[in-house]
């Protein structure tokens, strides 16, 4: 374990002992990152930080199971995807999941603006594809939309994973490798059921 | 997939393979169409996940740490209640309860009805010994029964 992984631990020990200045500490060290990961997925401030506090409010109520198998970032960023699907869910959010994100502000911004409007469709063609990948991310199991995540979104190496995880890199490439073909599986029922060719 | 591909597959999607290695990989995919075929969807499928990319780095608004800790509180709170309304939790606690109340009762009812023990009575007891000899027949003893039954004579 490095420098940064044994501060980490000692950082969770003490918040595992119920030391709430070090919770402070941690929430200082990852509420950005927490925000960010959540604003990605759901492109809406106000949610991202109401989801944000719950993500914090759960590392405190369940830090007691975390068993440092995994970096606290991984921990973190599970628990974070896990809110953004619940939230997901609780809005019932069906086929534009992020329509209703679209405040007034933002249509009348692209109205005015100097787009065309091929560049207008292709806002709401973005939309709707990263609805897909939400939905498609829930074929996967947790462990491999994590390291999937990680991997792209975050644009962490295979190396990086691995010592995130403590699992070896050759597993790694295993399972994103698996997780890549689940993925493309389900993209093909999926557009297959729409009536549309493949996307991916 | 071929094995060669598949080994380099995360560089060479990362951007993180040596030239030499892109350079292998894309002469093996010039001629194996089925290697060149899943290597595009999944470069595809790589872009398509990065649309989660966040494109800023977001700070919270002030006073964020306090309403993580009023929403802990709230919750903490509000799982002390939802333990003691769990079916099953109250279920069990309701089966305790009566089993206490009938042990209780059980208890209150033989303390009721058993006779009161009466004081040990030592002086009776010496008095009434059917085993010590009969008055008269030792005057010594006859001496010392009298002198404890005076010692311990209570009104």
């Amino acid at each position: 374990m490095n420098a940064n992984g044994s501060q980490e631990a000692a950082l969770v020990r003490r918040v595992q002992a119920g030391d709430e200045r070090a919770f402070r500490e941690l929430v200082d060290r990852y509420q950005s990152k927490v925000l960010s990961i959540i604003y990605g997925i759901l492109k809406n401030r106000n949610d991202a930080e109401d989801i944000a506090q719950q993500v914090f409010a759960k590392i405190y109520l369940s830090i007691g199971s975390f068993d440092f198998r995994s970096s606290l970032l991984t921990w973190i960023y599970k628990i974070t995807v896990n809110e953004c699907y619940d939230y997901l869910r609780k809005k019932r959010v069906r086929k534009l999941v992020y329509e209703s994100d679209f405040t007034e502000e933002d249509a009348v911004r692209m109205m005015n603006s100097e787009q065309p409007l091929e560049q207008v469709r292709a806002v709401d063609t973005l939309l709707a594809e990263r609805d897909l990948v939400m939905k498609l991310l829930e074929k996967i199991t947790e462990e491999e939309r994590t390291l999937l995540l990680l991997k792209e979104v975050e644009g962490h190496s295979v190396e990086e994973l691995a010592q995130m995880t403590g699992l070896n890199q050759n597993t790694i490439k295993v399972k994103l490798f698996r997780a890549r073909q689940k993925l493309l599986r389900a993209a093909g029922r999926l557009l297959r059921r729409r009536g549309t060719g493949p996307a991916l | 997939m071929h094995q060669p591909i598949k080994e380099r597959l995360e560089q060479y999607l990362g951007g993180t393979e040596g030239a030499e290695g892109v350079r292998a990989i894309e002469s093996h995919l010039a001629h194996c169409p089925e290697c060149a075929h899943e290597v595009e969807q999944m470069r595809r499928q790589a872009a398509f996940l990065r649309l989660l990319r966040p494109d800023a780095v977001i700070e919270p608004r002030p006073g964020f740490y306090a309403r993580v800790w009023e929403r802990i509180e709230a919750q903490r709170s509000c799982s002390i209640w939802s333990l003691l309304l769990d079916p099953a939790l109250a279920k069990r606690l309701a089966f305790a309860s009566l089993g206490l109340l009938v042990l209780l009762s059980a208890l209150a009812v033989s303390l009721d009805t058993e006779p009161a023990i009466p004081p040990s009575a030592p002086v009776m007891l010496i008095v009434e010994d059917p085993i010590g000899p009969p008055l008269g027949a030792d005057p010594a003893q006859d001496r010392d029964v009298v002198l404890v039954n005076l010692a311990t004579y209570e009104h």
